[in-house]
């Protein structure tokens, strides 16, 4: 076959590549995200409610998920992780947060989960979510509105929506993510500042088609072939034998510690604007998996005192500067190094934390919420004692995982 | 918006390219060109386009000022306010807090408990590069080398053009003043292919080469205490190619977007890595910076013209200004005064080294570029210095992840770097099975434009 003679031209065939490119990524943008979509949080975020990170009034089902560290691992990789495959659903309210329908059977609402996919929950169940095993254990109700960027705009509405009268915040931030700053906690909601009536519908209408730009299958299915090539997290094993996915450039110790100063200004600044608004904020700190997994390792990636450190040192500097803190490391680490007596913390093929190791956080909150040093002290709670019903949890290679 | 991301490619590129040539006349593509500039630039931070309009409006003042007197008084007023304003706008954004916490150092070094207060400024991107724009067009005027412009849209399309406006090449007005005047009759097909093949090489240099070794090569960095020597050795050999295929790989888009828009943007880059001593590396890297050191710093402070003490004065005084140049950092100073001494003992004692074998020295150019560029990647001189010893000794420890990706990219890039012919080398006219093999590796590039966040190019830093 004999190319015709412009297309031998530079000048030609490279547009032509870069237009093909792109009809190839809107082509596959008309077929259902479920089919490329390797949990459910790719088809919930694929068209969500403005201001919220998913659809609203959903309840998303993937047969067959699995975590985001195992589609790190590379198509090849993914495979030595394929038994970790499960079930996973996601329901979100008519706003588009992470609420069930009966999240005010306890009672109106007077806390507000905010932070990132480790306050939503990912890869575990409704009920499992760190809102929801919070509000169990403190007989409250709490809203999750994790997910997204927390804003004053976004507590507001969240106050506001439900007639809440002070209460309290609950803010999860997790290690290698900084709190937004003043200027964008304030920030004001998108579309809501243009005055004008075809202004408003023209800003609408943009973000609506940022909203089909979301999700890509085309990124998605070259990002695979990408950890293919070059995957971005391996398969270690912890002492019992048990195996886990972690990140290796995460099991590095910066040479230069990174500074507290912008994330302990920053909380100052939530913390004050919050309290004009007779909310009380209670930051949660999250470590990252290979924080906690890290010095479990042998030999061990660092020692723990390292590995510890920038969140050691933030919880010092918070506490210094008069906020309220609760520092999940210690306890993770703890049911960690238990792997005999416990359900593994975070999932195996996932970054985030598994149920147990958001029950064991839930309770150190919950003391602090109630202001009870006690109540966080007593047996596991029972997902962690009883394995099998925890979702996906670090698994022994030789042990069936539940399906 | 940078060059390796698809905003640029799928929406400023064909915008820009069909509106421009749809323009017919001169006036209407400077003005475009212009417009797309700024726009080019508010992408970053919009409120500094104020800025740059500014530097723009002085310098153009200066040089309208300068063709209309031969009062050798007033010209040498004109042209040394013009440079005062843009040395002072530079000195503010990016040595204002540099200066500040280096006297609070001295101050403590003194035993005076005094800290120097330090100004919560960003440093607007590009500044270095579009100053010296505008204070070479100014002097270029002063000393009568080229011909003030009258025309506002020009010379602002020549400060703004997006493909140079960030990180070079410094092309002078001199250089592309004829084109700019020609701007309406350049025959369009002609430009495109060179300018595709100019660009789709430089893509590929910054995206496939430089962008992978940085993957692998910063995480073992951001804890390079526990390197060992084969892996600090790796990890700056790594860093060396890494350098030049990021910024080489800019200024190749660079000079093909230019061709895209008729504009012949000179060589930036001419195989440096191929050099034979350290005085012909700094003929062939980054030469448009190097030519700007030597025509408006080097030879103002008097070149060679004097005594060895003189010369090397003047060698270190350029080389200084240069290594701060790149940054406000002590890094980049003693980076500068390193070449700076390079350069002095070449020049003096060069005969000796003339006479070694051209493979010999090739190495040997290219060893003492490795070592430098420790100062230029390490983020202050405790890290040098470690890295150094590391260099230098026998030190167990760690190497980088994937170590075998790292050596097949840095193997590439050094067939690449020290064998291959540059683009400026190459014909560009290319055979059926060269186009389809490059169409192959832009599908590559573009793939990984779009799986990921587009990294920046390191001399955005600058």
């Amino acid at each position: 076959m004999t190319m015709p003679a412009r297309w031998s031209r530079l000048g030609l065939a490279l547009p032509v590549v870069l237009l093909l490119f792109a009809a190839t990524d809107v082509a596959l943008r008309l077929i259902p995200a479920r089919v490329f979509a390797f949990r459910t949080w790719e088809i919930a975020t694929q068209h969500p409610a403005p201001g919220a990170p998913f659809q609203a009034n959903g309840h998303f089902a993937t047969p067959r998920a699995h975590g985001d560290l195992s589609n790190q691992l590379g198509l090849v990789g993914a495979r030595s992780v394929a038994d970790l495959a499960r079930t996973e659903a996601l329901t979100s309210d008519q706003f588009g947060f992470r609420n069930l329908p009966a999240l005010t059977a306890l009672g109106p609402i007077t806390i507000v989960a905010i932070g990132s996919s480790f306050t939503v929950g990912a890869s575990v169940g409704d009920h499992e979510t760190f809102p929801a095993q919070l509000a169990t254990l403190t007989r409250r109700s709490v809203y999750n509105a994790g997910g997204i960027g927390p804003t004053a705009a976004l507590v507001d509405s969240v106050v506001r929506r439900n007639r809440m009268a002070g209460g309290t915040v609950v803010y999860e931030v997790y290690e290698s993510i900084n709190p937004p700053t003043r200027a964008e906690f304030n920030q004001p909601v998108p579309c809501s500042q243009a005055t004008a009536r075809r202004a408003r519908a023209l800003c609408l209408a943009s973000q609506r088609l940022r909203q089909l730009w979301r999700f890509s299958p085309l990124s998605a299915l070259l990002l695979r072939v990408g950890y293919t090539v070059r995957p971005l997290a391996r398969r270690y094993t912890l002492p019992g034998g048990i195996t886990t996915v972690l990140r290796p450039d995460m099991l590095v110790t910066a040479a230069t510690p990174p500074s507290t100063r912008p994330a302990v200004t920053n909380l100052l600044a939530i913390a004050e604007d919050l309290r004009a608004r007779q909310l009380r904020l209670i930051v949660v700190l999250v470590p990252a998996k290979e924080t906690v997994y890290g010095p479990l390792l042998t030999p061990p990636s660092m020692p723990a005192a390292e590995a510890d450190d920038y969140l050691t040192r933030l919880e010092r500097d918070l506490r210094a500067a008069g906020l309220e803190v609760v520092n999940t490391t210690s306890v993770l680490r703890a049911g960690a190094a238990a792997p005999g007596r416990t359900a593994p913390v975070y999932i195996a093929d996932d970054s985030h934390w598994s149920a147990c190791g958001i029950a064991l956080a839930a309770r150190e909150v919950a003391a602090a919420v109630l202001g009870d040093a006690d109540s966080s002290k007593g047996p596991a709670p029972s997902v962690c004692t009883n394995p099998g019903g925890a979702t996906a949890a670090t698994t022994p290679p030789s042990a069936p995982h539940p399906r | 918006m940078l060059f390796n991301s698809l905003r640029f490619l799928y929406a400023f590129l064909p915008i820009t390219y069909f509106v421009f040539w749809a323009l017919p006349t001169k006036r209407g593509r400077h003005i475009w060109l212009t417009v797309t500039g700024y726009a080019f630039y508010a992408a970053w931070n919009w409120k500094f386009c104020f800025l740059m309009a500014f530097s723009t409006f002085v310098s153009y003042q200066c040089g309208r000022a300068l063709k209309q007197t031969d009062n050798a008084r007033r010209r040498t007023l004109y042209v040394a306010g013009a440079i005062t304003v843009d040395l002072l706008l530079l000195g503010f954004f990016k040595y204002f807090n540099f200066a500040a916490t280096s006297l609070t150092a001295v101050a403590h070094w003194a035993g005076v408990l005094w800290h120097a207060p330090t100004l919560d400024v960003v440093l607007p991107i590009g500044i270095s590069f579009y100053t010296f724009h505008t204070i070479s067009y100014v002097v270029d005027c002063y000393r009568r080398d080229v011909e003030p412009t009258t025309d506002v849209w020009e010379y602002s399309c020549y400060v703004s053009l997006f493909s140079q406006l960030v990180a070079g090449p410094i092309v002078r007005f001199r250089q592309i003043e004829s084109d700019l005047q020609h701007i309406d009759r350049i025959n369009r097909r002609e430009q495109l292919e060179r300018g595709w093949s100019f660009f789709v090489i430089g893509m590929c240099q910054k995206v496939l080469l430089a962008d992978n070794i940085d993957r692998i090569i910063d995480p073992a960095l951001l804890s390079y205490g526990a390197l060992s020597t084969v892996g600090a050795w790796l990890c700056m050999l790594g860093y060396t190619y890494q350098l030049y295929f990021d910024f080489a790989g800019y200024s190749n888009m660079a000079i093909g977007l230019g061709q895209m828009f008729g504009l012949r943007i000179p060589q930036n880059f001419n195989s440096p890595y191929k050099a034979v001593s350290i005085a012909d590396f700094w003929q062939r890297w980054h030469i448009s910076l190097s030519s700007c050191l030597r025509d408006y710093v080097y030879i103002p402070f008097g070149g060679n013209r004097g005594t060895r003490l003189f010369t090397t004065r003047n060698l270190m005084l350029t080389m200084l200004i240069g290594g701060l140049w790149h940054g406000a950092n002590w890094t980049f100073v003693v980076w500068g005064a390193y070449h700076g001494v390079l350069l002095t003992v070449h020049r003096f004692y060069g005969t000796a080294w003339d006479r070694l074998p051209a493979a010999w020295r090739r190495l040997g150019t290219f060893l003492l570029v490795v070592v430098g560029w420790v100062f230029f990647r390490s983020a202050d001189l405790t890290m040098a210095g470690h890295l150094l010893a590391t260099m230098t000794g026998f030190h167990a420890g760690a190497t980088p992840e994937r170590m075998s990706a790292l050596l097949l990219l840095v193997g590439l890039a050094a067939i690449v770097a020290h064998v291959g012919s540059n683009t400026f080398e190459i014909r560009h006219e290319w055979r059926k099975p060269a186009v389809v093999g490059w169409a192959v590796l832009w599908i590559v590039a573009l793939s990984e434009i779009a799986t990921g966040t587009p990294s920046p190019f390191l001399y955005f830093q600058f």
